[in-house]
């Protein structure tokens, strides 16, 4: 898929373990895998927001567009 | 999994045993039912005897998979799998076995003209089979895109 999760980019600026970030987020830690590995097919906009709120960042932070 | 659900996949795999057991017992005395039949009906029994034989004992391939089939689909969705690609794939061998079935029993009509309805029946269900066989392939999508939706 050519958009990119960049969520381990910005846990490393942010100095976040992934369980921290789960349970700010409200998602279970196997799910936050999913979308660190690119696995996922589609993020909701209350976790996407929940997301920025807790990383204190930006959508475009977040995900990235790259030609395949 | 509730009462009626758990009952009736239970009732559904019973019912393919008793189809199993039948199936086997077709097979163990065809030559005894068809000598029968064809003495009833004053047929020509070195003619028909083998070509009644050779149409029991080569559907009953396709019906013994269909069989198989189902009661590997069945065992996944009483342990809650419905939604795999594994159940897919059940499918569509249920549809080729209906359809293999018919397409031997529209061969035997050529010598006993009424294996052409059953023809006509097990080819109309390898349709209705391959058709949800289609809408579960879709459904296993859907499932998968929802799983992976975060």
């Amino acid at each position: 898929m050519p958009i990119v999760v960049n969520i381990d980019v910005m846990m490393a600026r942010r100095k976040m373990s992934a369980g921290e970030l789960a349970e700010r987020v409200g998602i279970t830690p196997a799910n936050l895998s999913i979308l660190k590995n690119n696995k996922a097919k589609a993020v909701r906009f209350s976790t996407l927001e929940a997301l920025c709120r807790a990383l204190d960042c930006k959508p475009a932070d977040l995900l990235d567009y790259t030609e395949e | 999994m509730d009462w009626n659900r758990d009952k009736s996949v239970k009732l559904s795999k019973f019912c393919v045993l008793l189809f199993a057991a039948l199936l086997a017992a077709v097979c163990l005395f065809a030559p005894e039912l068809f000598r029968l039949l064809i003495r009833l009906r004053l047929w020509d029994q070195q003619v028909l005897l083998p070509l009644f034989l050779a149409s029991t004992y080569t559907v009953a391939v396709p019906a013994a998979a269909a069989l198989y089939g189902l009661w590997r689909l069945l065992k996944n969705i009483s342990g809650g799998a419905v939604f795999v690609a594994e159940n897919v794939a059940y499918l569509r061998l249920l549809s080729w076995c209906c359809i293999a079935a018919g397409l031997v029993c529209l061969a035997s009509a050529l010598y006993y003209m009424p294996f052409l309805l059953l023809s006509a029946a097990a080819a109309f269900v390898g349709l209705m089979l391959r058709v949800v066989k289609n809408a579960f392939a879709e459904a296993v999508n859907i499932k998968n895109e929802n799983d992976y939706t975060i």
